[in-house]
């Protein structure tokens, strides 16, 4: 009876917890919790960092714009960050993100879709907020038919499936050109200025509700991070163990895709972010945990965002952009990636 | 118990398993024979529900496993499979404590942690206990995984089982062992009959 009445105890499991395990093991956890703690702290220097470098005129003025921008790589970070560990993990590859599936172009295909169906003046009279969440729901519907079927047939071949995101984001692309140019002028622009938004300017309004959903995204993904971690050991014995696969994995596929129009809202598509930031907190995170994981993951992402913002924005005078500088690290990180897993 | 009723399943057009029905009864050890792709491993699959069958039924004791909950028919059925490929940098008895997850969900309680030990103890992997997977060999690994599967499927801490169990380890071990080299040779009694039915159908067929 006294065992029975323990078992909902959550003190008694920790306790039990650090009873069963051995030196090595809590060494383990404290070196996790080290990183963990290290890479928080790198975060948030980062982000003091760029709110105060080399602040010239009116304190008032940089504060407001430099908050929102603070804000917006942040929420961007840990978006990216979070749904590429997880998908990383369902797809069952190293080398699958949302953005090498073709997730974010699927995104802006969405936002093209809306607007020629609608003109923009619909578009332009709905809230920013509206605006965004229609999208996203629309998103998470497509992407989940999509990505269910995707995984459903080719599931065992990676190379197939790195193949047909990679066609399936530039079909998304074209049909999204094609579109545009259908456009009527007015309506194009619009679109253009929706779809590229960029860091430096921030709509105040977007940025609270993307923060919002982008948050609500990570808390759902709390409870799933259990079952992830027996996700990771593969299908046939996640099964065996008992795991309720299809609905984790549905459950998981609706926050990625949540979190991916989070960050694809805020500055469009950037397609090796993902795929650098959660191979990298793999890598610097050494744990199978996924409460570890996605947390580290997490940080990288917002390290790797505020921190590349910095030094592009402040050091380099917008010389260039980050997306550009993203995507010719991570290029060359995915092909690394692919001919050591591929073996070509 | 473990019976399978009726179990019709095919590849595309290709019929594997034709109502096929067979009873493994509590206390033995069965294997099954087939010639390659007479459907023995489809068979296992569909036993251990990592297929659907098109047709017919699994039971493990009264349980209908198409329609049991996931983590009633995982505390009564474990599986063994020959090759495991982990991609995580699990430790042994992070790999261990994965076997108490249809009870705990991953929070593992008192209890847990001692059938862990048990199933550690038995298998006589303690000095193993925090080697990652990949810096075993390969019977060390089974051994592993073995333990895995004894923490799945021991309900509680029980002193007659460790009893049983400490009187002869070695014992433990190579009947263990007994199933894997079964499983991992794919020999399981009773295919024949399914073969042989097969072959007379294709025949008639010509």
């Amino acid at each position: 009876m006294t065992l029975l009445q323990s078992r909902s105890d959550r003190a008694t499991r920790a306790a039990a917890n650090l009873e069963h395990s051995s030196p090595e093991e809590r060494r383990r956890r404290r070196r996790v919790r080290l990183i963990l703690t290290v890479l928080g702290l790198a975060c948030l220097l980062a982000a003091v960092a760029y709110l105060t470098y080399d602040v010239r005129g009116s304190w008032d003025y940089a504060m407001d714009l430099r908050t929102r921008q603070v804000g917006s790589l942040l929420v961007v970070g840990a978006a990216v960050g979070a749904s590429s560990l997880v998908f990383q993990t369902i797809a069952g590859s190293r080398i699958l993100t949302p953005s090498v599936m073709g997730f974010d172009a699927l995104y802006l295909l969405v936002q093209t879709i809306i607007v020629f169906f609608f003109g923009s003046a619909t578009f332009l009279m709905m809230g920013v907020a509206e605006r965004f969440l229609i999208n996203a729901g629309a998103l998470v519907v497509f992407g989940m038919l999509l990505f269910r079927w995707l995984f459903g047939r080719n599931s065992r071949n990676l190379l197939v499936l790195v193949l047909v995101g990679i066609v399936i984001g530039s079909l998304f692309n074209s049909l999204t050109s094609l579109a545009s140019r259908v456009l009527s002028p007015n309506d194009f622009l619009t679109l253009q200025d929706v779809m590229f938004a960029t860091f430096n300017t921030v709509d105040g309004d977007l940025l609270w509700i993307v923060a919002v959903v982008c948050v609500v995204g990570l808390l759902a993904l709390v409870p799933l991070l259990r079952y992830l971690d027996v996700v990771d050991l593969g299908y046939d014995s996640a099964i065996a163990l008992g795991l309720p696969y299809h609905r984790v994995v549905t459950l998981t596929l609706a926050v990625v895709t949540l979190l991916v129009a989070v960050s694809t809202a805020l500055v469009g598509p950037m397609l090796f972010l993902g795929l650098i930031v959660a191979n990298l907190a793999r890598q610097v995170v050494p744990s199978h945990r996924h409460t570890d994981l996605v947390l580290g993951s997490v940080f990288v992402g917002i390290l790797a965002t505020v921190g590349g913002q910095f030094v592009v924005g402040h050091l380099m005078d917008n010389a260039t952009t980050l997306s550009v500088v993203v995507n010719l690290v991570g290029g060359i990180y995915f092909i690394l990636l692919l001919m050591r897993t591929v073996r070509l | 118990m473990i019976r399978v009723r009726d179990v019709t399943h095919r590849y595309d057009k290709q019929v594997v398993l034709d109502e096929v029905g067979l009873t493994l009864p509590v206390g033995q050890l069965t294997s099954i024979v087939g010639a390659n792709g007479a459907g023995k491993s489809t068979l296992l699959s569909v036993i251990s529900r990592l297929i659907r069958p098109e047709q017919g039924t699994v039971f493990i004791d009264d349980l209908d496993v198409g329609t049991a909950g996931a983590d009633a028919i995982s505390k009564r059925l474990a599986v063994l499979r020959q090759d495991n490929r982990i991609t995580a940098r699990l430790s042994v008895i992070d790999l261990v404590r994965f076997g108490r997850f249809p009870y705990s969900k991953g929070r593992l309680t008192p209890e847990d942690h001692v059938v862990v030990e048990e199933a550690l103890d038995y298998l006589d992997l303690q000095l193993f206990r925090d080697r990652y997977l990949d810096q075993l060999s390969g019977g060390q690994r089974q051994r592993a995984y073995i333990a895995m599967i004894l923490a799945q499927m021991l309900l509680t801490y029980s002193p007659t089982m460790n009893h049983m169990f400490h009187t002869a380890p070695i014992d433990l071990v190579a009947w263990f062992e007994v199933i894997l080299i079964a499983i991992l040779a794919y020999l399981v009694v009773g295919a024949d009959r399914w073969v042989v039915r097969r072959r007379r159908d294709k025949a008639s067929a010509e």
